[in-house]
């Protein structure tokens, strides 16, 4: 089951760039390199790091439900974009406000939950209040927004891979790999962190130094994505769990195998967006959300054995 | 031995731990010598359980730990773990997780592959008995199996002394006994235990009356050190007794004898 994730994201990452409607002759080359392969690559990395983020969320704070969405980052960096989208000229500014409002909201939450006193739910509970006060903001925001700004507001904060490029490919990728080989470099203790913080501390683990590291990495990351595709639902909470559900319990390959699968969901959720509608495109978070909230309700209701 | 074997005294000074108001610890002074064994009785709320996890780091405590000469604070995490292990009194599980992936998370101290991880761990459960359950999940494991299942995790960890509160408790008498039987030989071969437990005649049970003469027995009361005895002291029962507010003697059972409790007092 390892290796079919493995084929199954490969083959959709290679797979992708040639899925699409029928180009007007003259134009293949430039559609085929300049617009989707960057978009392929630009999904898959995001897709990674979300994924790679949720599971490490969740091993860190004891809860299934933990995803960056519930500690603040996607929150901030939300309201920084919007910010920047209704009083800041320019494309770049949005990614830049977006990044920025991630890691204002997730250093404070961070460099509290690296506080050897700090306990897992207080950090939790801060980020949901973080990411409900942002919400808020960015309600009354828009509210006093033209209408055309508003518009774009809301096209952005459904998400996209579609506008990055290159250039956009060339930043993520790096910080995507950075992203994961933190998380992975601290696979270990994230697995002893499965019996809680305490017994972790006792077999030898650096709890404070775990968390603190993990947190950072996952607001950089999440706030990079964030940034340049906007805040793309469920996929850090959704992959996780389909990755359990497909290779069993437990946390030995959890952490790499998510930043696979999720590169694999991202660019297919991408291709459907894409081809789903005929001449017309969805907001890749619209496909995400439509796969992750049903998933979601039924790991809710689940009985339990 | 191991490099820890120089370091398995265990000293405390002072130990004081507070939560708000309240004063769970109130400057105690323990000493515990390599390959020494010691169980700490007292009522509920006593701070037994808050005197093992100031002794690991895990509560903030005022007053110094050490580990042979060296300040707890200045050891690394998994010089800390190399030293001391630590059994709390119960399994709480973020989500369902294979029994061997679960002991060898006590592998954590060591740098080796997961296959060298996975045969410790494996050889480990067959210390404890438990290397058939390796696959199966914990959470449907019973009481007692998880128990001995968490115990394998300790074992796996290779520290020098052991921390247990109450690592028998709400298990069948039984599975009681051998859990104990299993600690008491882990003494025998040289590792230092630390017991937190309501029943010291549990210990009685399992060890020789040359044993119990050096096995220490510690009474907490109010967050202080009110006991110091041995197990096989004549007068334990009336100290014991007054130190847990109940009426206790020692009773001849055929071959041995045993702490008994009266009634309240």
């Amino acid at each position: 089951m390892r290796l079919a994730i493995v084929l199954v994201t490969v083959a959709l990452v290679l797979g992708a760039p040639l899925i699409g409607p029928s180009m007007p002759s003259g134009a293949e080359a430039f559609i085929f390199w300049q617009l989707r392969v960057p978009r392929v690559l630009v999904a898959a990395a995001a897709g990674a790091v979300l994924s790679v983020i949720g599971a490490a969320f969740q091993a860190l704070f004891e809860n299934p439900l933990a995803t960056p969405s519930t500690t603040g980052t996607t929150a901030g960096a939300a309201l920084g974009a919007l910010i920047a989208i209704l009083f800041l000229p320019g494309q770049a500014a949005v990614m830049i406000g977006a990044f920025v409002g991630a890691l204002l909201v997730s250093l404070p939450v961070a460099a509290w939950a690296a506080r050897a006193e700090a306990r897992v739910q207080d950090v939790l509970l801060g980020g949901v209040a973080l990411t409900l006060a942002a919400g808020a903001i960015s309600s009354g925001l828009q509210m006093t927004a033209d209408a055309e700004e508003a518009l774009r507001a809301v096209r952005w904060s459904l998400g996209s891979v579609g506008q990055v490029g290159y250039a956009g490919a060339a930043v993520l990728g790096p910080i995507a790999v950075a992203v994961i080989a933190v998380v992975l470099a601290h696979s270990r203790g994230l697995q002893a962190l499965v019996a809680g913080e305490a017994r972790a501390a006792s077999q030898g683990v650096d709890v404070a130094a775990l968390r603190a590291q993990v947190l950072v990495a996952g607001s950089l990351g999440v706030g990079a994505v964030v940034a340049w595709c906007g805040p793309i639902a469920f996929v850090g909470l959704a992959v996780p769990h389909l990755v359990r559900k497909l290779v069993g319990p437990g946390r030995e390959d959890l952490f790499w195998l998510s930043a696979v699968a999720g590169a694999g969901f991202l660019v297919g959720a991408d291709v459907v967006a894409r081809v789903l509608i005929s001449g017309r495109e969805l907001p890749v978070g619209v496909v995400t959300s439509a796969i992750g909230a049903p998933l979601l309700v039924g790991l809710v209701l689940r009985p339990r054995r | 031995m191991a490099w820890y074997a120089a370091v398995m005294l265990l000293t405390a000074r002072q130990l004081r731990v507070r939560a708000g108001e309240r004063v769970l610890l109130d400057g105690v002074d323990l000493t515990l010598g390599a390959e020494e064994c010691a169980v700490v009785v007292g009522r509920n709320g006593a701070g037994k359980t808050t005197l093992l996890r100031a002794l690991l780091g895990l509560v903030p405590a005022e007053g110094e730990v050490a580990l042979g000469s060296i300040p707890r604070g200045s050891l690394g995490p998994r010089e800390r773990a190399a030293a001391v292990g630590w059994l709390p009194q119960s399994l709480n599980l973020a989500e369902p997780v294979r029994a061997v992936e679960l002991v060898a998370a006590g592998r954590f101290r060591f740098g080796e592959g997961r296959r060298a991880r996975h045969e410790a761990a494996v050889r480990s459960m067959a210390e404890v008995g438990v290397e058939g359950f390796a696959e199966r999940l914990v959470h449907t494991l019973s009481g007692g199996e998880r128990q001995r299942v968490a115990l394998s995790a300790l074992v796996a960890q290779e520290a020098g002394l052991w921390l247990l509160d109450e690592p028998a408790s709400h298990l069948d008498p039984g599975v009681q006994e051998r859990v104990y039987r299993f600690l008491v030989d882990q003494w025998r071969g040289g590792r230092g235990l630390l017991l937190v437990t309501h029943d010291p005649d549990l210990m009685l049970r399992v060890v020789s009356r040359e044993e119990a003469a050096k096995v220490r027995v510690l009474g907490l009361s109010e967050g202080r050190l009110a006991l110091e005895a041995r197990l096989s002291d004549e007068d334990l029962p009336e100290k014991l007794g007054e130190l847990l507010d109940v009426r206790m003697c020692w009773a001849e059972l055929g071959e041995r004898r045993a702490l008994a409790v009266l009634g309240a007092r």
